[in-house]
């Protein structure tokens, strides 16, 4: 279909491109008494661009039939914009490894087995327990009429588990996740675990929480509060619309100097990884902060040609709807602090894990007022139990101009690489 | 289709076996600012098969394209015997039924040209640029969708539905100084281009009072009197008696089994609470849901006290109760699970100007911008506000949020207007990674004896 596809829009239109997408994935779920759910998916889409008469128009299917694409792209590009854009030609793609045989091979004996083993550990203690087990095996191909024709094959691996104990008179989830290319190996399961079995320990002493402001360590997911403002404010079109807070601020130091963010398409294994972009751009390291210092925002072909600068390499497409601007991996760069010396460096305050909502409502200016999940009290540099219920406020852009440190250990969420991030100043308030 | 979906039901080796089929015809226009974003279109074809078999769980298998049918229904029951449970599924008991629903398309948007879809959206959108010079920027979307959907069971149902939905929205932004207002409005309708009707006035309505914002003053903080119009109290009652009567809540929250015992008192005598997936016209509506139950009007709460649950057949089979016709998927990717189809408050009795005359003060709050539940709390913004003063409507004041523990709050409602209203927005439900799905809400305006207000927008 794809060539077909291909050679037709050579023919009606100037220039044409395309990104074809194909998944497989297998879930299973666990609760406490055993395997509890199997799903497979498989499911392919293609997503047609057209230029004709110097403007673009995009359509997307997930059927078989190439003429109804094909004109349903090309009316959509009768109405588009002028398409100041040029395709990319065969280029040298980045080098990484975006899939693993052992991952696509193994069995679902083979990954029930990876569930069962974290199951088994964590159902010892008594808790509510829930693991879901997620294989995919997938490829990307994005071809154009130009001469490209590129494509990779992915695998990932995720394993997600959570725990559920009373603690302080409610209902406290604690969970964690692996996520990579590869079937994960015994170590670092064990150490997953691990971390869940101490934080169940640590839930079994409440405490009492700061009120007013108090220094707080951001870990993990928690750093989605912090986190989400940068990443709109990165992506180029939101400058374009005078929407970002650092489009303005290129070459400007906006964020504390210990701060370093950039985007990592060449990690191997890693869930945001990939030779190209969905529009066929090589891909390549991007640095987007250094040292709290704005150097680069993140543009697909058409809103790089907007601003008038070069392509990132940040295109991704999905089936239906036109190609955007969005992250591979996202990396904050590791601090000095070793996991003793982020406790040490909140002295007496807290340590976040999660925050219930991260991302509802308008981030863009940063502000936030968020009930934690999961927050754990710090004294005197020791965590001394799970904190009660509470909500912090604060605004991401001072909040990261406030810096006490950052610990040395990234801590994977998704396709988003964070350190712990500790900060001074966070209002902290009652429940909601 | 109807001999796929047989064919494929009598190779299937599985104790019990479902199966959907959808296709789906899309286009989508959008305007930012006076330039044209966008206009596409897409089609989606796919399927989802359910097999269980006694003594397992389910297996389950979702394809795009049909062509995979046969090779995903052996997956699904292969899946399905990999699955030994302690405690075995039950579905409950429904009606088995053939039949085919075919909505009037009212001018099938298949058969309308883009462009045609382009030049509605750039006059509505020039409503909102036009409407004032301190408008500086506007987003504004057109959707369509025709769908048609399958449903076949080894039970012996086999349904057919077509569908067209037509969403509007709306966002204008207004800027003096250094004040920034937004203001959103949006709107859907079951049915085709002719169905759309006279939307210019919503978006001149969404410019006017981004503008009027601007120099609208914050309330202050405190706990107060509130009058909810009839778009907020239904969103309310959505987030919270809503969220909290899909029967897997407690599967999920058992720390909620307490506050959602049957027979609680979740509310004030005067609220009368339902969901009716049953109700004709609406984003909610559904002949079957995706198991193949037909829909019900289901009383969840009556004169304040907690009379029903909404399920799935797996969640109705556990609990020993009824279907109720509420499992819903977003699309042929997901599984069902037990979801909101249109959620109302019954109607009372009076005007809102019956329930603002009684108040020497407090605050009228209108439209929903967002809000959270946790933990049996809620958080919820309003898109704007009025002062109530001396009985009367005052001046304009910002987005309000309203927060509290859901039952307090929904023990102070102390009059119900005879004003209801049904609200169809543009946004759905989210749920469990699937969103957004077409709902509808409805409900008069309520008065609720105090509430806290003020505080950070969510």
């Amino acid at each position: 279909m794809i060539s077909r596809l291909l050679e037709r829009a050579r023919r009606r239109a100037e220039t044409g491109d395309l990104a074809l997408k194909t998944d497989e994935t297998l879930t299973l779920s666990f609760d406490t008494a055993g395997l509890a759910s199997a799903e497979v998916s498989a499911t392919q889409g293609v997503n047609l661009r057209v230029v004709v008469a110097g403007r673009a128009g995009c359509a997307g299917s997930t059927g078989d039939d190439p003429e109804a694409l094909l004109e349903a792209a090309m009316a959509s590009a009768r109405l588009g914009e002028p398409a100041g854009f040029v395709l990319p030609r065969v280029a040298e793609p980045g080098r990484v490894v975006t899939h693993y045989p052992r991952a696509a091979a193994a069995s679902l004996n083979d990954l029930a087995l990876l569930g069962h083993l974290v199951r088994d550990r964590l159902a010892g203690e008594g808790a509510q327990v829930r693991v879901v087990v997620e294989r995919s095996v997938g490829s990307v191909r994005v071809a154009n009429t130009r001469g490209l024709d590129a494509g990779y094959d992915v695998s990932r691996v995720t394993i997600a588990a959570q725990v559920a104990v009373q603690a302080g008179g409610r209902l406290l989830r604690l969970s964690d996740q692996l996520s990579s290319g590869d079937v994960p190996d015994l170590p670092s399961l064990e150490r997953m675990v691990d971390g869940l079995l101490r934080r169940l320990r640590w839930a079994a002493r409440p405490q009492e929480s700061p009120r007013g402001h108090a220094p707080v360590c951001f870990a993990g997911d928690a750093a989605l509060a912090l986190l989400l403002p940068l990443q709109q404010a990165l992506v180029g079109k939101a400058a374009l619309y005078g929407l970002s807070p650092l489009g303005g601020r290129r070459g400007h130091r906006a964020l504390g100097e210990q701060f370093t963010l950039s985007d990592e398409p060449l990690l191997d294994g890693r869930p945001g990884s990939r030779p190209i972009d969905d529009e066929g751009t090589p891909s390549r390291s991007t640095m987007l902060i250094r040292h709290g210092t704005v150097e680069t925002l993140v543009y697909d072909l058409e809103t790089a040609a907007r601003a008038g600068v070069a392509p990132t390499g940040h295109g991704r497409r999905t089936v239906f709807g036109k190609p955007h601007a969005a992250f591979s991996n996202l990396v904050v760069a590791p601090g000095a602090l070793s996991p003793q010396g982020v406790l040490e460096a909140v002295g007496d305050g807290l340590l976040v894990e999660s925050f219930v909502g991260p991302g509802q409502g308008s981030v863009a200016g940063g502000t936030f007022s968020l009930p934690c999940a999961v927050a754990w009290r710090v004294r005197g540099g020791e965590v001394t139990g799970v904190a009660e219920e509470l909500t912090l406020a604060g605004n991401a852009y001072e909040l990261l101009n406030r810096l006490r440190g950052l610990g040395t250990e990234h801590r994977w969420v998704g396709s988003l690489g964070v350190p712990p991030i500790v900060v001074e100043g966070v209002s902290v308030l009652g429940p909601s | 289709m109807h001999n796929l979906l047989d064919d494929a039901l009598r190779a299937s080796r599985a104790d019990y076996t479902d199966i959907r089929l959808e296709r789906c015809w899309t286009a989508a226009v959008a305007y930012r600012g006076s330039r044209l974003e966008g206009a596409t279109s897409g089609f989606d074809l796919g399927g989802f098969v359910r097999c269980l078999n006694r003594g397992r769980g389910w297996g389950i298998a979702s394809f795009s394209g049909v062509e995979q049918l046969p090779a995903m229904v052996a997956r699904a029951h292969e899946l399905s015997l990999a699955l030994p449970v302690e405690r075995p599924i039950r579905l409950a008991e429904i009606h088995h039924r053939i039949q085919d629903t075919l909505a009037d398309l009212d001018g099938d948007v298949r058969g309308v040209p883009l462009d045609e879809k382009r030049r509605l959206l750039e006059q509505l959108n020039q409503e909102m640029l036009a409407a004032d010079r301190r408008i500086v920027d506007t987003q504004a979307a057109y959707r369509d969708e025709v769908t048609e959907r399958w449903f076949a069971s080894s039970e012996g149902s086999r349904l057919y539905e077509l569908r067209s939905e037509i969403t509007l929205s709306a966002v204008a932004v207004a800027r003096e100084d250094s004040v920034v207002e937004r203001a959103l409005e949006s709107y859907a309708v079951r049915g085709g281009w002719r169905s759309v009707g006279e939307a210019a006035p919503l978006f001149r309505a969404a410019a006017r009072r981004a503008v009027s914002l601007l120099a609208a003053p914050r309330v202050r903080p405190g706990t107060v009197p509130v009058v909810l119009d009839p778009r907020l109290a239904a969103a309310l009652i959505h987030e919270t008696i809503g969220h909290l009567s899909e029967a897997d809540t407690l599967d999920t929250q058992p720390e909620l089994a307490g506050l959602m015992r049957p027979g609680a008192q979740v509310a004030a005598p005067l609220l009368t609470i339902g969901d009716d997936g049953s109700a004709l016209g609406l984003r909610g509506s559904l002949p079957f849901d995706d198991e193949g139950t037909p829909t019900q009007n289901t009383l969840l709460v009556q004169n304040g006290v907690l009379v029903g649950r909404l399920h799935t057949r797996e969640t109705a089979g556990r609990a020993g109760e009824r279907a109720t016709g509420n499992a819903r998927a977003l699309s042929y990717r997901h599984p069902p699970t037990v979801r909101l189809t249109n959620i109302y408050i019954a109607n009372g009795q009076g005007s809102v100007e019956d329930l603002v005359r009684e108040l020497p003060f407090g605050v009228y709050c209108c439209d929903a911008l967002g809000g959270r539940v946790h933990r049996g709390r809620f958080v919820i913004t309003s898109a704007y506000g009025q002062m109530i003063r001396d009985g009367r409507l005052g001046e304009l004041v910002k987005p309000v949020v309203l927060q509290g523990d859901i039952v307090e709050t929904l023990n102070a409602v102390d009059a119900v207007a005879g004003d209801f209203r049904w609200t169809q927005l543009a946004s759905g439900c989210g749920k469990l990674g699937q969103a957004p799905l077409p709902v509808a809400e409805g409900a008069p305006h309520l008065r609720l004896r105090a509430v806290r207000v003020g505080g950070e927008t969510v």
